[in-house]
């Protein structure tokens, strides 16, 4: 560990490590250095220390799969900021080495590690630079006005920061949360706005192909446009929250009002939609209702924890695109914030 | 409601409906070492998981004695999973019957009772082709939601190809045939397209006003392998060239399609194919090649001879089980050929493909021009071509060959290699190309197989060059050592343009 920020004197500290970091594999010619030094983008993480065995994990989960630079800021320390360097690499069986280079900012209470001109040098030239924020939204903000570097690309975590609240306040906490992001990253922030997604709503991804195929059939189609009632049993509230802010974004949705089961929206042509969220069932399911047909939907006989798994934080890096349905959200949770400032 | 507005920004391919697939030739190496390892690794990661496997082959095998020869071949599953490994093999089924037995077929029907999606594998050698499909169609077994998946090779030389493909076309309609070739499902072709169009600097200079010449090399350093009764009736030109080769060259010189959509993919595809130029008239007339036009298309068969591979000492192809003692089979083909468009206008591509070479290797490369005027020739130091190599097998990834200036006073140049790795830029191994292609069918995607007019577009030249082979003078069938670059002679192609095959 050191406390010297020089960034020529880490990059070297990279390359003496580099230097002595890796095997090849049985009958593969040693990779050099340089080589070793391969990466496909920067990955920034700022972390509260509580939560580094999270962090982690989930970035052990990218190690031999994705080269990376890793800048971590982890944040809370009580000491004076320091920094480390290590790197480690997987063998491929092309020969080729997998390498993650690593900076660890253990940032204390002069805040020297969350300083721009000391993480940001680091950061490579001309690749890709995502910034990973699993904490709250809040501190991002601030973090961003700080930093004023641009990122190609952020990852948020609303199960951080929504995860374990109560299922009746998760909806306002999401569209709240979204709504904020919205004035930085929604469509009015720009012509070219970043590039944000969130982690909560990456691992909905199968389960919202679920829901799409079920309107899939020609006949299920025009149900959408008549829905009465939507009954979400046995997912986690913030899971249910997004769903039902995708469902409102791209049906047309607006004006919600919290019920007795969940929410009340307007559909398009004037028809109150019911949605009853999650109570902590037993089971799940998901169900559409419209009027006059049999519900559509599916289920099975437990919850499901629709979790982030590991794989999550690998398909935002490899996507650095935005995520069109993502963007609709966050311009949806504005105007339900417009409106309800307007009512 | 046009479209189901849900669908939007979703791109999670969806796990397909419940299917059957028979596979044709069961008890055969491919099924062994290929269909029921890439049917294994989609069910452990997830990609299917509803579907039955019904073995049909001669053999008269149970269910045990195919579960029990597929569960030799499963891999430990990626990720975990292994503990699924009993389900994957209970899926498994196994029908004894002769392809030419109709009884076999009424069996068939029973099981497959029921409307699922069906996936016919033919695995079986192509003289069983005919009989399967009529049987097949005979039975009703063509009609509703049932593909079926075509092997290499699809036909011998042109007129057998259009037979084939009547005959499937009899039972079959085109959309439901999946001819394969299973080098499309390779990631890195795959990825000569988004090379070429997911790239705005490539695409400007791929002409010829600044290529000078392509390469397309598949080489091995193995032999027939206990192949030799069917490599009798193949040699190179049919086994490699007509299929691997060729595919390569018509994605690399292909125009940009307007979607990626399968039928503009391969739309374009053919074009190319259709406009290669035919051979000229002393095609084979290597190694005396004196007096014919370098514009003409021209190629050279070779055999390999005793020699050392890896260290070993390797008898010669016609020392090979199998194998007639004086075989005029080739093992080697290497051809010069034009494409007759305005983009590729006097551009020599060079195709070789070759058993028992030095090494295993297959690549493309695109040679460009030198810059048109020699500023640095005064310091004795030309610059040497620009060269991009998409290497697909092995090492897969692409290097760019540059010139930079040497330090020092004077302006001296050398070339020197920017390179790209899939294994070092991605950790992760690229799904096998049966794992691909299978999941292709199952969903219905024929980007990656071939049509019919593919195929009779491509059998079209090799057949010209397969007559011109068999009426060449004895002696143009030119032996090389096993372990070595393939016959001298093959030089003469490149010759007239001052340039040679990139070192093996």
């Amino acid at each position: 560990m050191s406390a010297s920020f020089d960034p020529a004197a880490i990059e070297r500290r990279i390359d003496e490590s580099l230097a002595v970091t890796g095997r090849p594999p049985e009958g593969a010619a040693p990779t050099t250095a340089a080589l070793r030094r391969s990466s496909l983008l920067t990955l920034v993480v700022v972390h509260p220390s509580e939560r580094q065995a999270a962090v982690a994990a989930r970035l052990d989960y990218l190690f031999g799969r994705r080269p990376l630079r890793i800048i971590r800021i982890e944040t809370g320390h009580s000491s004076p900021t320091t920094v480390d360097v290590s790197t480690r690499c997987l063998p491929h069986p092309s020969g080729d080495e997998v390498c993650f280079q690593e900076i660890v900012f253990y940032n204390g209470p002069d805040g020297r590690g969350l300083e721009a001109g000391v993480w940001s040098p680091l950061v490579i030239r001309d690749l890709p630079a995502v910034l990973l924020w699993p904490g709250e939204a809040a501190g991002l903000e601030g973090f961003l006005e700080r930093s004023d570097f641009e990122f190609d690309k952020f990852v948020i975590d609303l199960e951080t920061e929504i995860g374990r609240s109560a299922p009746r306040d998760a909806p306002r906490l999401v569209f709240g949360t979204l709504a904020r992001l919205a004035r930085r990253f929604g469509p009015k922030a720009g012509p070219a706005p970043p590039v944000i997604s969130d982690l909560a709503w990456r691992a909905l991804t199968p389960l919202r192909a679920r829901i799409a195929r079920l309107f899939d059939p020609e006949p299920a189609r025009p149900l959408l446009a008549r829905l009465e009632r939507v009954a979400f049993s046995g997912l986690p509230a913030l899971s249910a929250a997004l769903l039902v802010l995708w469902l409102a974004s791209r049906l047309g949705w607006s004006r919600w009002r919290s019920s007795k089961e969940g929410l009340v929206y307007k559909g398009p042509d004037g028809r109150a939609i019911d949605v009853k969220l999650p109570q902590g069932e037993a089971r799940f399911s998901i169900e559409f209702f419209a009027a006059g047909e049999k519900p559509i939907g599916f289920g099975r006989g437990e919850a499901w924890n629709v979790a982030c798994g590991e794989d999550c934080l690998l398909a935002e890096i490899d996507h650095l695109t935005p995520d069109p349905a993502f963007n609709e959200m966050l311009a949806a949770a504005a105007r339900f914030a417009g409106e309800a400032a307007a009512d | 409601m046009e479209e189901n507005p849900l669908r939007f920004g979703l791109d999670l391919q969806d796990e397909p409906d419940p299917f059957t697939i028979v596979i044709f030739g069961a008890t055969g190496n491919l099924t062994r070492h290929r269909l029921i390892p890439a049917l294994w690794s989609l069910f452990s990661r997830k990609f299917i998981s509803d579907f039955r496997v019904i073995g049909f082959a001669r053999r008269p095998w149970t269910d045990e004695v195919f579960r029990n020869t597929a569960a030799e071949h499963l891999a430990p599953a990626p990720f975990g999973g292994d503990d699924r490994k009993a389900e994957f093999l209970s899926r498994l089924e196994y029908l004894a019957a002769s392809f030419d037995d109709p009884a076999g077929y009424d069996k068939l029907a029973e099981r497959l009772a029921g409307g699922q999606p069906v996936v016919f594998y033919l695995s079986t050698p192509p003289e069983s082709y005919p009989v399967i499909v009529k049987l097949l169609g005979d039975k009703g077994l063509a009609r509703g939601r049932r593909r079926i998946i075509v092997e290499k090779p699809f036909g011998r030389d042109l007129d057998s190809a259009r037979e084939l493909n009547a005959t499937l076309l009899g039972r079959f309609a085109e959309p439901q045939i999946y001819r394969i070739d299973h080098y499309l499902g390779k990631e890195t072709v795959q990825n000569l397209m988004v090379l070429r169009f997911g790239n705005s600097t490539f695409e400007p200079v791929w002409n010829s006003r600044y290529v000078h010449h392509v390469e397309i090399t598949m080489a091995e350093t193995v032999g027939v392998e206990g192949r030799g009764n069917y490599y009798e009736r193949a040699g190179a030109i049919r086994d490699i060239l007509q299929n691997h080769l060729l595919q390569l060259l018509s994605l690399v010189a292909m125009e940009p399609p307007s979607s990626l959509e399968p039928e503009a993919v391969r739309n374009e595809k053919v074009k190319v194919l259709k406009s290669i130029r035919a051979p000229g008239p002393a095609a084979s007339g290597v190694p005396s090649l004196d007096g014919v036009p370098s514009s003409d298309g021209v190629f050279l068969r070779g055999q390999y001879a005793s020699g050392t591979v890896g260290g070993e000492a390797v008898p010669g192809y016609c020392e090979e089980p199998g194998v007639a003692a004086d075989s005029p089979v080739e093992t080697y083909a290497a051809v010069r050929l034009f494409l007759d468009t305005w983009r590729w206008s006097g551009v020599p591509f060079f195709l070789r493909a070759g058993k028992r070479l030095a090494r295993r290797l297959t690549e493309i490369a695109v040679h460009f021009k030198r810059p048109p005027l020699d500023l640095f020739g005064v310091f004795r130091s030309r610059p040497q071509p620009n060269v991009l190599v998409w290497r697909i097998q092995p090492d897969e990834g692409m290097r760019f060959t540059f010139n930079s200036k040497i330090p020092g006073f004077l302006p001296r140049l050398t070339p020197v290699q920017m390179r790209f790795s899939y294994g070092g830029a991605f950790g992760e191994t690229s799904p096998d190309a049966y794992e691909r292609l299978l999941l292709d069918v199952i969903h219905g995607d024929p980007s990656l197989f071939t049509r019919n007019d593919e195929i009779e577009a491509s059998w079209s030249y090799t057949t010209r060059l397969l007559r011109a082979a068999e009426a060449s003078a004895p002696g143009t069938l030119r032996l090389y050592p096993a372990g070595t670059a393939g016959p001298a002679e093959a030089a003469l192609l490149l010759a007239p343009y001052g340039v040679t095959w990139r070192r093996l």
